[in-house]
């Protein structure tokens, strides 16, 4: 079954309505439900959510409430977001008579922002309380002795707030203590007072927004140097394409020539200096190659990573290697005091002020003049041997300007997935995945379109050819070794991939909006010193050359977890109830001891559907290759559940492994190429004659991914069923409408699950009446949007509850009396059915379904259904012998009168029995 | 005392209707937007009862009152009828006073249970008496019929809305399969031998249908099929696999099943789409009819589906009651 798929623009279009919708609703139960409907459309929309957990908790339900605040919070740790979700989780467990829980919540909220002086006082009683605000004001119950980093402070208290004396800043941390010990909130981190901000240049301007996430109402002030002279600025105009708790304020400054903006700290906000660079040009002359190589780190905080990474480069690079540091003035004394631990084996330089990495990095390969550089990252763990195999790499020819090694996080260099999201390895892991990489690609290495930061080994000469990074383009740094990578090869310089060196990197996570700001900001300005460079980039992952190298990586870890007892699973992409079915099935097989194997299919290839090994993809004559893999397991047989969007030949798969075949049947795509039996008149199609099939494509088009006419289709899918050793059915009715095609087979009956129907054929109190799944036209969208109008049409007392999601939400809700709850986690359908307190629920899926798990979710939720007579929903209420079965095409009134009728026989069986 | 003698007995009118129904449980309710009854007398009435004898229905009848007596109180009210072991009848009672000037309650029927409705039994190589067809008229209930006779009431304008095939003379139930005319281009699924194809009780009318045969029987057998609709068309027959249906897609009256050795059915060549009479207007019927409505009022002659309200049982009958 197709799932409907929401166009990106109407979703946007439908969170934009609900959201409106509840700032116009003319209670709180209604902007309550909006909010609801809202924040399923955009479960990850921090203000939604805010809004949601807020209205929750003002209509009382305190433990409602908490629940959505905790998600809040897990959603984003920013001081933004984390402020108001631990306040008013705080709130919320205050409001529960949680007092200790309340408390922790808000000593949790104190770390981000201030709130409500009132409710602070009541959830910390006398122990007391403290909070810090942006400008250096502190905050508390009472008056607390105070410490900044251990240093007493004498403070002047006035009104229960002190201002901090200068150079508070300069304090990692202030503590607040009382005669009952440390206040709720204490120690104080003063990083909660940080000031964001980014500069860019667009066009003759220079722009940029600036905020304090933990008091987005406080003005932020910067200085802005430019043309010789100094001001201070507010940014104050409004945010475009503001999202979620991200509330900025802009600034718009017109100047063309360099521009400087810092923050009351005095250092550049990210994206400053803005300047103008000039073309560079590389020297005419190639001196000659060097021998040695230096290691230079440049560090800006970042403690625990830098000791880590100093430890392994020390372990594993011969005492001749100069090691350097270049801190570029970190705050605070933390990172000074950790080098110093590493004496004089590791040379450390300290900048006076803050370069960004391009100025950093180049004042580290300053220092190594002489040798050539690996310019490594912080956060980088190395192996064993890594250096002497990146640097044969990097002279492997005379023309090897660069050479950078493989790892979990290096962008084009990924593995194993090249789209990121590889898990950050330890040591051990590293070890584990260098030797994995060396043994599979020894000394190879492959031309790559530039090299990766992370971890560099840049050769002198070409150093000395085209000069340093750029410090005046690229800021706090992205980008500038991609400039640095493209003016050599402008000069005539290669970098290379040391595809047999792997380096652990932890980067990858996220910076906020302003190192986001600065990642586009600087891939603009890379992109006007060198045209055309986005496009090879695109070009190159495109073409994806190291696909092999990567695949035989998977393929060498694949085998090393061989066992025996496998099975092979092929299904479709598509989702919805086969994936669940599948999903399901591979359960069953893990939990016996079995490895299932899933394929899937790809644009031109089928692939291993396994995170852990992202590159098992193989085209239809790499099939072999794909058999001898799977064959490392014993593979018992292959479970053909859905062909759509395999090649046609797939099934030789199980002739090349030498098993049987067995059909999983989840719908009718074996005889109907739109897979479920509705035809142009968006009805039940009847099972014509292979005329009316073929009129049916003809007109509709296959939902198949493959040309193929009728008697093909059905002469491929009777002989598949005719070899396989069995063919597998959830339902009776499924059998039988197989049977009927393909006379001869008799599928096998295996129910999907074993839901029991309600303890009785009961209808709850009310009028409403769910409807439960994603409905499309197959699953009776059109039916539900006639009796929702009959429903208005007549003012019937009754309304129905989409919950899940339909192909036009709002065209329904406009109809008449429906809501429709939005989409929903799996795991979450039966508490959210019975949250909508509906009598019974309605199926007016029009199509002969195979099992149906929503009839199984609205059991399991309590409601008996109603459903038409048709497939296995008929079959299974009748094997219940409780439920209500409609004739296929009674018209809308006669479905609300039967379900009307439903409920008041219920009611009067209640009043009998009571 | 004259006075008191003439207050003593109030004329009332009376309807009562039978009426059929399958094995199943059954939800009688007031139609919404029925009028209140008088508070005083409870007037107009309604009353669900068993009928004095089966009248040649296997069935029981278990009435599941809310209020004693089988009355059906006020506007809003619901009675339970289940029915075991067969079909049955039972007795609507509608009273009224008499120039009241009210309109008449309006009931409708809902089948609830999904019981399986009674299967038309499996042939066996014995004689049997067993029908070979059943099926389930609108105001009528099931009927039986044999392959060859007509089925239904040409010219009654009652319709079909429902049927099942059990063949007898060596046709298995998997040789044999039919479904039923929904709407335009609109089929029910196909059903096998013995199943029943359409729906009982739902005053939904069946707008054609469409029979072939299978498996062993389709080498040597092969099957005719005519048919006359509410409107008047008749037409047919037409051969194995064709649909049987009228152009103005009317509500289907009666037909008629032949199943005619290969050889006999090529001599007779198919004669198809003849009207009985011509039709004036063909209308399309579009399925828009509401849940069977039991009425007090008018006659029951639907000339096409969608012209509400139905009626299920007889002629309504004045009577008097007298009351003691």
């Amino acid at each position: 079954m197709t799932v409907p798929q929401t166009a990106e623009g109407a979703w946007r279009a439908e969170v934009s309505a609900s959201w409106q919708a509840a700032q116009n609703a003319p209670d709180l139960p209604a902007r309550r439900q909006w909010l609801a409907r809202a924040h399923r459309l955009a479960p990850r929309d921090a203000l939604i959510l805010a809004a949601l957990a807020g209205a929750t908790l003002e209509a009382g339900d305190a433990a409602g409430a908490a629940l959505l605040f905790q998600r809040l919070a897990a959603l984003d740790p920013g001081p933004a977001t984390a402020g108001p979700a631990w306040s008013g989780l705080a709130a919320s467990r205050h409001a529960l008579g949680q007092a200790s829980l309340a408390r922790a919540a808000l000593a949790r909220a104190l770390q981000t922002s201030v709130p409500d002086p009132a409710l602070a006082n009541a959830i910390a009683g006398p122990g007391g309380w403290c909070g810090l605000l942006v400008d250096g004001t502190l905050v508390a119950a009472g008056r607390p002795a105070v410490t900044l980093d251990g240093a007493p402070a004498a403070l002047r208290w006035r009104n229960g707030r002190a201002i901090l004396p200068p150079g508070w800043r300069d304090a990692t941390q202030i503590a607040c203590t009382g005669p009952a010990g440390a206040y709720v909130g204490s120690p104080l981190p003063t990083t909660l007072t940080r000031l964001e901000a980014f500069a860019e240049r667009t066009g003759a301007a220079v722009t940029g927004w600036a905020w304090y996430p933990a008091d987005p109402a406080y003005a932020a002030r910067l200085t802005v140097e430019a043309g010789g002279t100094g001001r201070t600025i507010t940014p104050a105009l409004p945010m475009e394409g503001q999202t979620g708790l991200f509330r900025p304020r802009a600034f718009r400054i017109v100047d063309a020539g360099p521009v400087s903006i810092r923050s009351p700290d005095g250092r550049h906000v990210i994206g400053s200096p803005v300047l103008t660079p000039a073309p560079m040009r590389a020297n005419r002359r190639r001196p000659a190659p060097v021998a040695s190589v230096a290691v230079v780190i440049p560090a800006f905080g970042g403690v625990a990573h830098l000791t880590a990474c100093l430890h392994s480069v020390l372990a594993t690079v011969p005492a001749s290697v100069p090691v350097h540091v270049v801190d570029d003035a970190s705050p605070g004394p933390a990172l000074a005091e950790a080098l110093a631990m590493f004496g004089s084996r590791v040379t450390i330089m300290r900048l006076p002020r803050n370069l960004g990495f391009p100025g950093a990095a180049n004042a580290g390969i300053r220092a190594a003049a002489g040798h050539d550089v690996v310019l490594l990252n912080s956060d980088t763990l190395v192996p064993p041997g890594w250096l002497d195999r990146l640097r044969q790499a990097a002279h492997a020819t005379s023309d090897i300007a660069s050479a950078t090694p493989l790892s979990n996080d290096a962008t084009i260099l990924s593995v194993p997935s090249v789209t990121g999201g590889n898990p950050v390895p330890d040591l051990a892991q590293t070890l584990a995945w260098d030797r994995l990489v060396h043994a599979c690609n020894g000394a190879a290495t492959a031309d790559i379109p530039t090299g990766v930061g992370f971890c560099q080994y840049l050769r002198r000469d070409a150093l000395a050819q085209v000069g340093l990074l750029r410090e005046d383009a690229f800021a706090q740094g992205y980008g500038e070794e991609n400039d640095w990578c493209w003016r050599a090869r402008r000069a005539g310089w290669r970098h290379v991939a040391a595809l047999g060196v792997f380096v652990g990197h932890v980067g990858g996570q996220s910076f906020g909006p302003a190192r986001d700001a600065l990642l586009r900001r600087n891939l603009a300005v890379l992109n006007a010193l060198h045209p055309g460079y986005d496009a090879a980039i695109a070009d190159w992952v495109q073409a994806d050359p190291l696909r092999p190298v990567r695949r035989r990586m998977d393929e060498r870890r694949w085998t090393e977890g061989r066992r025996v007892g496998a099975v092979v699973l092929i299904t479709h992409s598509g989702g919805g109830g086969v994936d669940r079915a599948v999903a399901a099935r591979c359960d069953g097989l893990r939990a016996s001891g079995h490895r299932a194997i899933v394929l899937r299919p790809g644009a031109g290839h089928v692939r291993i559907d396994d995170p852990l090994y992202p590159n098992l993809r193989y085209a239809p004559a790499e099939r072999p290759a794909l058999a001898a893999l799977l064959a490392t397991d014993t593979v018992q047989h292959v479970e053909l559940h859905h062909r759509r969007g395999h090649d046609p030949a797939i099934l030789d798969l199980a002739t090349l492994l030498r098993v049987p075949v067995e059909i999983v049947v989840h719908d009718y795509a074996a005889f109907c190429q739109r897979i479920a039996l509705v035809g142009p008149t968006r009805r039940y199609c009847g099972e014509p004659e292979l005329a009316g099939c073929a009129a049916c494509v003809a007109a509709q088009g296959t939902l198949l991914e493959e040309t193929i006419t009728m008697p093909a289709l059905l002469q491929r899918s009777g002989r598949d069923l005719v070899e396989a050793r069995r063919v597998i059915a959830p339902s009776a009715d499924t059998a039988r409408r197989i049977a009927r095609h393909f006379p001869g087979i008799t599928p096998v009956v295996q129910p999907w699950d074993a839901t029991p129907p309600p303890a009785a054929n009961t209808v709850s109190p009310g009028t409403r009446v769910a409807i439960v799944g994603a409905i499309g036209t197959e699953k009776g969208y059109d039916v539900l949007l006639a009796c929702v109008a009959d429903a208005a049409a007549r003012r019937l007392a009754i309304e129905f509850v989409v919950v899940g999601t339909t192909i036009d939400d709002a065209a329904l809700m406009a109809a008449g009396p429906a809501w429709v709850t939005g989409r929903y986690a799996e795991a979450d359908g039966v508490a959210l059915i019975m949250e909508q307190g509906a009598a019974i629920a309605f199926l007016p899926s029009i199509w002969p379904e195979t099992w149906c798990y929503a009839l199984s979710t609205a059991w399991a939720a309590g409601l008996n259904v109603a459903a038409f007579d048709l497939g296995a929903p008929a079959e299974r209420i009748r094997q219940a012998g409780q439920g209500w079965l409609l004739p296929l095409g009674l018209p809308a009134p006669a479905i609300n009168d039967a379900l009307l009728a439903a409920g008041r026989v219920a009611r009067h069986r209640t009043g009998n029995r009571n | 005392m004259p006075q008191a003698a003439k207050q003593a007995v109030t004329e009332l009118s009376v309807t009562g209707r039978l009426m059929a129904l399958d094995a199943g449980a059954y939800c009688v309710f007031h139609a919404p937007g029925t009028a209140a009854a008088d508070a005083a007398s409870g007037l107009p009435g309604v009353r669900i009862s068993v009928p004095p004898a089966a009248n040649g229905y296997l069935g029981t009848v278990e009435l599941a009152g809310f209020t004693d007596g089988g009355w059906l109180a006020g506007s809003d009210d619901a009675a339970l009828i289940r029915i075991a072991g067969g079909p049955a009848q039972v007795l609507v009672t509608i009273y009224e006073m008499p120039g009241a000037g009210q309109k008449a309650p309006q009931l409708q029927v809902i089948r609830l249970s999904p019981d399986a409705p009674a299967p038309v039994p499996a042939p066996v190589p014995v004689v049997s008496a067993t029908p070979e067809i059943s099926a389930h008229i609108y105001g009528q209930g099931d009927v039986a019929g044999r392959i060859g006779a007509w089925v239904g009431d040409r010219g009654s304008k009652r319709w079909i809305e429902g049927f099942g095939l059990a063949p007898q003379n060596g046709i298995t139930p998997g040789d044999i399969e039919y479904q039923a005319v929904l709407g335009r281009d609109w089929m029910s699924p196909w059903s096998e031998g013995g199943q029943f194809c359409g729906s009982r009780g739902m005053s939904l009318p069946l707008l054609g249908l469409r029979v072939r045969l299978r498996g062993a029987a389709a080498n040597t057998l092969t099957v005719q099929v005519q048919g006359t609709f509410v409107d008047g068309t008749a037409t047919g027959p037409v051969g194995d696999g064709e649909l049987l249906q009228s152009p103005s897609l009317a509500a289907l009256e009666a037909f008629r099943i032949e199943i005619l050795p290969r050889a006999a059915a090529r001599a007779a060549a198919p004669v198809k789409a003849t009207a009985r009479k011509p039709v004036a207007k063909a209308q399309t019927t579009e399925r828009k009819l509401k849940t069977k409505t039991v009425a007090s009022a008018a006659a029951p002659t639907p000339t096409k589906p969608d012209a509400a309200p139905k009626k299920i049982v007889p002629k309504r009958t004045p009577a008097t009651t007298r009351r003691r």
